[in-house]
C-alpha cells in the first residue's frame, strides 16, 4: 500500500524509530481500532501503546484491519511499574503480545520508574525479554536524567528512551 | 523557612508541612507564578488534583522554584469517576505526565463513588503505591464508615484524610475515625470561605497576638494538628497565611474559638457527597 505521506525517521542506536508516532493513550473500544486502522492507511508508521492504556486488544485489530505489512510499522508498547519484578515483567509483556496479537514489538518501555524494585533486577528482566526475542529494541519512559544514565550503566543491552 | 522545617505531621511514615497551598482554582500562568511564589515564600506542601485542570501549571512552578524535589511535599487527586481498577491507574498516569513527575507524595481518592466498589479502588490505590508512583496514599470526603472499611481493606496505610474543615463546621466525628486508625487530617476551606476574615471573635483574639482572623483560623486548626491547605490567587494572602505558623493561641483562645461551630457551618456538599457524619 502506497502512503499518503512518507515520515522520516529518527534514528538511535541502530534503531529507525517513525519521527511521527500517533498516541493512543485517550483511545479506547472500537473507535481505537478504527483510529488506528486509519492511521495507518493514512501514512503514519509508528504506533504508541501501554499495557495501562487498556487498548492494546483494540491496537492490535486496527494493525491488521490496517492491510499494512507489519515489517513497515513501528510498535511501542509500555510495562506498568507494578510489573517490574523481573519475571512479572516478563509475564506482562507476553500478556501484552496476546492482546496485540503479535510476536514481538518494536520498542518495550519501562512505563514510569519504581523506586520500589531495585534498577538492576527490573533492567536485567527487560534484557532478557530483548534477547528472548519479545521485543526489538527496549527503553525507559519519564526516567530522570540521573536516572536515565544509570540505567544506560546497568543494561547489557542498548537502551532508547522515551 | 525555619518554622516550616519544625512543623511536620507525621503518620504511617509520611512527613507532611503543617502548612499546604491549596490550589483549586488557579489556572495558568497565574498559578504557576503563585507556585513558584509560595515555594520560595517557605511553603513546602502542594495540593492538587486531577480535577483542578492545573496539574501541568503546578509541575511547572514546582521546577521554577529551583527547589529540589524531595523537599516538597505534592499532592494530587483521582477524581470520582475513575477509581475502577485499571482507570484509577490511568489517571495517575496522566497526572505525572501533566506533573512532569515521576512521583507524588500523596495520592488520594478525591470523593467516594458508591457505583465503584470501594475493596477495587483501594486495591488499585495500593498498586500505585507499591508501584513506586504514590509515597502515600489517602482518601478525601469519605465518612466515618468509609474511613473504617477503607481502612481494612487496603494492603497498604491509608495514612491521611483531607475533609472540610474551618471553625464553624464541627468535624470531630470524621477526625476522631481517622486518628483510630493514625491518619493524620488535611483540612481544606480552613477559612471558610472568606467569612473567616470579618469574623468579630477571630479579630479580637488576633488583636492581642498581632495577628489577622485568618491566622488565628489556621492557627487553631494547627494546634488541632490539622493541616490546613488556604488557597489563594494574591502573594500577599501567601505570605499572611505562613505567618500562621509563628505564634500559639492559649487554651482559653482555643476553646473560644471552640465554640464558633454550628449546624449549618457545611459550604462543600456536592451531589456526590456521601452521608455526612
Amino acid at each position: 500500500m502506497s502512503s499518503i505521506v512518507s515520515i522520516p525517521n529518527i534514528e538511535a542506536k541502530g534503531t529507525k524509530i517513525p519521527l511521527v508516532g500517533l498516541g493512543t493513550w485517550e483511545l479506547r473500544g472500537r473507535s481505537c481500532a478504527r483510529v488506528v486502522e486509519q492511521a495507518l492507511r493514512l501514512g503514519y508508521r509508528h504506533i504508541d501503546t501501554a499495557e495501562i492504556y487498556d487498548n492494546e486488544r483494540e491496537v492490535g485489530e486496527g494493525l491488521h484491519a490496517s492491510g499494512v505489512k507489519r515489517s513497515e510499522i513501528f510498535l511501542t508498547t509500555k510495562v506498568w511499574p507494578s510489573h517490574f519484578a523481573p519475571r512479572a515483567l516478563e509475564r506482562a509483556t507476553r500478556d501484552s503480545l496476546v492482546r496485540l496479537r503479535q510476536s514481538e514489538v518494536d520498542l518495550l518501555l519501562l512505563h514510569w520508574p519504581n523506586p520500589q524494585i531495585p534498577l538492576e533486577e527490573t533492567l536485567g528482566g527487560l534484557c532478557k525479554v530483548k534477547r528472548d526475542g519479545l521485543a526489538r529494541h527496549i527503553g525507559v519512559s519519564n526516567f530522570t536524567v540521573p536516572m536515565i544514565e544509570e540505567a544506560t550503566k546497568i543494561a547489557t543491552e542498548p537502551l532508547v528512551c522515551d | 523557612m525555619e518554622v516550616i522545617e519544625r512543623e511536620v505531621i507525621e503518620a504511617h511514615g509520611a512527613r507532611i508541612p503543617a502548612l499546604g497551598f491549596g490550589t483549586m482554582t488557579l489556572k495558568d500562568d497565574v498559578c504557576v507564578e503563585l507556585v513558584e511564589a509560595a515555594l520560595q515564600l517557605g511553603y513546602r506542601h502542594l495540593d492538587t488534583a486531577q480535577m483542578y485542570g492545573n496539574e501541568r501549571e503546578v509541575g511547572s512552578g514546582l521546577r521554577g522554584s529551583g527547589l529540589k524535589r524531595e523537599d516538597v511535599f505534592l499532592t494530587t487527586k483521582v477524581w470520582f469517576n475513575r477509581l475502577a481498577p485499571g482507570d484509577l491507574e490511568r489517571s495517575v498516569d496522566e497526572s505525572l505526565e501533566k506533573l512532569g513527575l515521576p512521583w507524588v507524595d500523596l495520592l488520594m481518592i478525591h470523593w467516594p463513588n458508591a457505583q465503584i466498589p470501594l475493596a477495587g479502588s483501594i486495591a488499585a490505590l495500593c498498586k500505585v503505591k507499591k508501584a513506586g508512583l504514590a509515597k502515600t496514599i489517602g482518601v478525601a470526603n469519605f465518612n466515618t464508615v468509609m474511613i473504617d472499611e477503607a481502612t481494612k481493606l487496603a494492603s497498604e496505610p491509608i495514612a491521611v484524610l483531607q475533609i472540610e474543615v474551618h471553625p464553624y463546621l464541627d468535624q470531630s466525628k470524621v477526625i476522631a475515625a481517622a486518628r483510630r486508625h493514625g491518619m493524620a487530617v488535611v483540612g481544606y476551606c480552613p477559612l471558610a470561605r472568606d467569612k473567616v476574615p470579618g469574623d468579630e471573635t477571630l479579630q479580637k483574639i488576633g488583636r492581642a497576638h498581632g495577628k489577622s482572623a485568618s491566622q488565628v483560623a489556621l492557627r487553631f486548626l494547627e494546634q488541632e494538628r490539622i493541616i490546613p491547605i488556604p488557597r489563594t490567587s494574591k502573594r500577599e494572602r501567601l505570605a499572611e497565611n505562613l505567618g500562621s505558623l509563628d505564634f500559639k493561641l492559649s487554651d482559653a483562645e482555643m476553646a473560644e474559638i471552640g465554640k464558633l461551630k454550628r449546624p449549618d457551618g457545611r459550604i462543600v456538599s456536592p451531589p456526590q457527597a456521601p452521608q455526612w457524619d
